[in-house]
């Protein structure tokens, strides 16, 4: 069911998304071709048509790119808003699917788009500007990048893997976050919306105080003393673990407490 | 054939009513098979539950009778129909009478009044 | 077998609000049963109760002798009071959702009934009137081949020619082991389709019977019988 869940719900946001990234692209292209045809604006003396219209392309993709971040985030809370707790949710809720299967379906799903727009991002500006000089600049900040991978040796490929897997589970746990607060505002009887926001705000509080209260208490000594001799190697070892070890926490404690409330609390009006 | 449900009655007793007329009347001709319960309960629009009530008071009554896995047939004995016919008919005239004694009309009175109207009817 | 619908003690409150009294009921298969009562009785709430979109505040209510979860919800079907499809999709989209949830799904009943309908299954919900989506989630909640449906409200908004229509569905659609649940106040439309009868007010059931049992007794339709007793 998960993956008929899935089919539904990229279905549902791609019609948004994809003339979306359509139109970054356009508009990439067509900065192209200006910047092809014209010398750069900032060379000339007198603004033509020319330099007008390439001017306006270029807003409208900055603004677009803009947009497509905005969108993300809202199509990721309308997506769960409106389609599980609005009156959408008279349907979802009755189909024989596990309430967490939702979730679940809509989280995956984010976290595609989050990084479709930002590989369109990173495509559209390599339509835009890719030449032989931002070949060199790429290959120069490529062997940047080699070079500094050569200095960490062995630690390479742990510290990769625990950055992605650290990146991904951030993703998750803001995310899912967002969702318990909306799950949380449900439960009020009036100004549901107005009581996500608040949740929200609290969840963050608290996650705040809690933090700053292990670092203050616990780790701030510990991590003084540790990051003098090797920071690499405690890095590696130490810190990024316990950043993977608290997201995974948290992505629990924000999983048992949507499918509680989604199962045992739902408050459909 | 219409089917008319009065509010003020159990629907299946009405429904036994009105089945009964159809036989009578030629509507549901001798020996011919019933449609099924859903299709007489869909032509009325009343629930299946009660139609099969009715029709199972209609075989109690002797005037459909059920073929094993076939279905429902009306009676092919006459006599029985003409009973239930001649039921029918007593039914009506002592409803009829007591309306027109509500009207304050004597039994002589109302004898009359038919005689009268079958007359001016020619 | 256990009863199709069975509650036992079942209360909800909203809040500080009952919505439901403690309430015993049980129905039992092959019967179309019309929940009856005036708007805001509790009859929405028995209906979300037993589909699993609420949760009970005390007592329990088994469908089929189970508690609402995965394994009802592939038995019921259920029509709520208000539009819950999204308006971007076609008819022939959600067809092929349902299809794709709900393995009792007859897609050919669904083309069939909207054709009869009159009902174009590439158009858009957006463009559809209120009435049409009506229809459209009941020949969706009726093309199921489900063991309990639980229309709320079914007949509100559409035409008399379609609301005959509908009524005459739920008769061909009959079968012994399913049972229908109508709930709605517009009971004179519905009555002769109905054998059992559950007036519910106030959160609290007033009255269960079978239907020609409430006629032989009072003399009088369900719908005279319900006009007296809620007379405002």
């Amino acid at each position: 069911m998960l993956g008929k869940l899935l089919k539904y719900e990229i279905k549902a946001t791609a019609r948004v998304f994809i003339p979306l990234y359509g139109i970054v692209f356009l508009l990439a292209i067509i900065n192209r071709i200006f910047s092809m045809l014209k010398t750069p604006f900032y060379l000339e003396e007198n603004a033509n048509f020319l330099s007008v219209s390439a001017n306006v392309t270029i807003t409208a993709y900055v603004l677009m790119i803009f947009a497509i971040f905005i969108f993300t985030l809202v199509i990721m809370i309308q997506r769960f808003y409106k389609s599980l707790l609005g009156d959408e949710g008279y349907l979802m809720f009755t189909l024989p699917v596990r309430p967490m299967e939702h979730v679940i379906a809509k989280l995956i799903t984010s976290v595609m788009w989050i990084v479709a727009s930002c590989l369109t991002t990173g495509l559209s500006l390599l339509i835009w500007f890719a030449n032989k000089e931002f070949f060199y600049g790429l290959r120069y900040v490529w062997d940047e990048i080699l070079e500094l991978m050569a200095e960490m040796g062995p630690r390479l490929g742990a510290f990769t893997a625990e950055m992605i897997v650290l990146v991904v589970l951030s993703m998750f746990s803001t995310i899912l976050a967002i969702y318990m607060a909306m799950s949380i505002g449900q439960q009020f009887n009036n100004h549901r919306i107005l009581g996500s926001f608040g949740a929200y705000i609290g969840i963050n509080v608290a996650g705040n105080f809690i933090g700053s209260l292990l670092s203050l208490a616990f780790m701030m000594p510990w991590v003084q003393k540790n990051f003098e001799y090797d920071p690499l190697k405690f890095l590696v070892n130490w810190i990024m673990p316990l950043g993977i070890v608290i997201d995974i926490a948290c992505v629990a404690i924000f999983v048992l407490v949507i499918n509680y409330l989604l199962t045992k609390k739902l408050n459909l009006e | 054939m219409a089917w008319d449900l009065k509010n003020d009655r159990p629907i299946y007793t009405q429904l036994v009513e009105q089945i009964a007329i159809g036989i009578v009347s030629g509507n549901y001709p001798i020996g011919e098979k019933l449609p099924s319960v859903r299709d007489l309960a869909s032509q009325a629009a009343v629930n299946p539950n009660t139609m099969q009530r009715a029709l199972t008071e209609l075989e109690r009554k002797g005037l459909v009778h059920t073929q094993r896995t076939n279905g429902r047939y009306i009676t092919e004995d006459n006599g029985m129909i003409e009973k239930v016919r001649q039921e029918l008919a007593q039914e009506q005239i002592s409803e009829f009478i007591q309306s027109m004694t509500k009207l304050g009309f004597k039994k002589t009175e109302t004898v009359q009044l038919i005689n009268k109207f079958m007359e001016e009817e020619k | 077998m256990a009863p199709i619908l069975e509650c036992k003690g079942l209360n909800k409150f909203y809040g500080g609000k009952q919505a439901l009294k403690t309430i015993d009921l049980s129905l039992g298969r092959g019967r179309i049963v019309g929940l009856l009562g005036p708007n805001g009785s509790g009859k929405t709430t028995l209906i979300k109760l037993a589909s699993g979109l609420l949760t009970p505040t005390g007592g329990e209510i088994l469908i089929d002798g189970k508690q609402p979860g995965i394994e009802t919800k592939k038995l019921v079907s259920y029509l709520p009071e208000r539009t819950y499809l999204n308006d971007w999709m076609k008819v022939r989209d959600i067809i092929d959702f349902f299809c794709d949830f709900y393995g009792d799904f007859n897609k050919e009943k669904a083309y069939d009934m909207l054709s009869r309908l009159n009902i174009n299954p590439n158009d858009r919900l957006k463009s559809m009137s209120k009435g049409t989506k009506e229809k459209v989630q009941l020949i969706l909640v009726m093309s199921r081949e489900a063991k309990l449906y639980l229309l709320d409200e079914p007949i509100g908004g559409v035409d008399p020619a379609a609301r005959d229509y509908i009524l005459r569905t739920i008769i061909g659609n009959y079968s012994e082991d399913s049972t229908v649940v109508i709930s709605t106040h517009l009971i004179a439309d519905i009555e002769p389709v109905l054998d059992y009868v559950v007036f519910i007010n106030q959160g609290d059931i007033a009255m269960s019977a079978t239907l020609d049992q409430i006629r032989e007794e009072q003399g009088k339709s369900v719908d005279e019988l319900f006009r007296e007793v809620f007379r405002c």
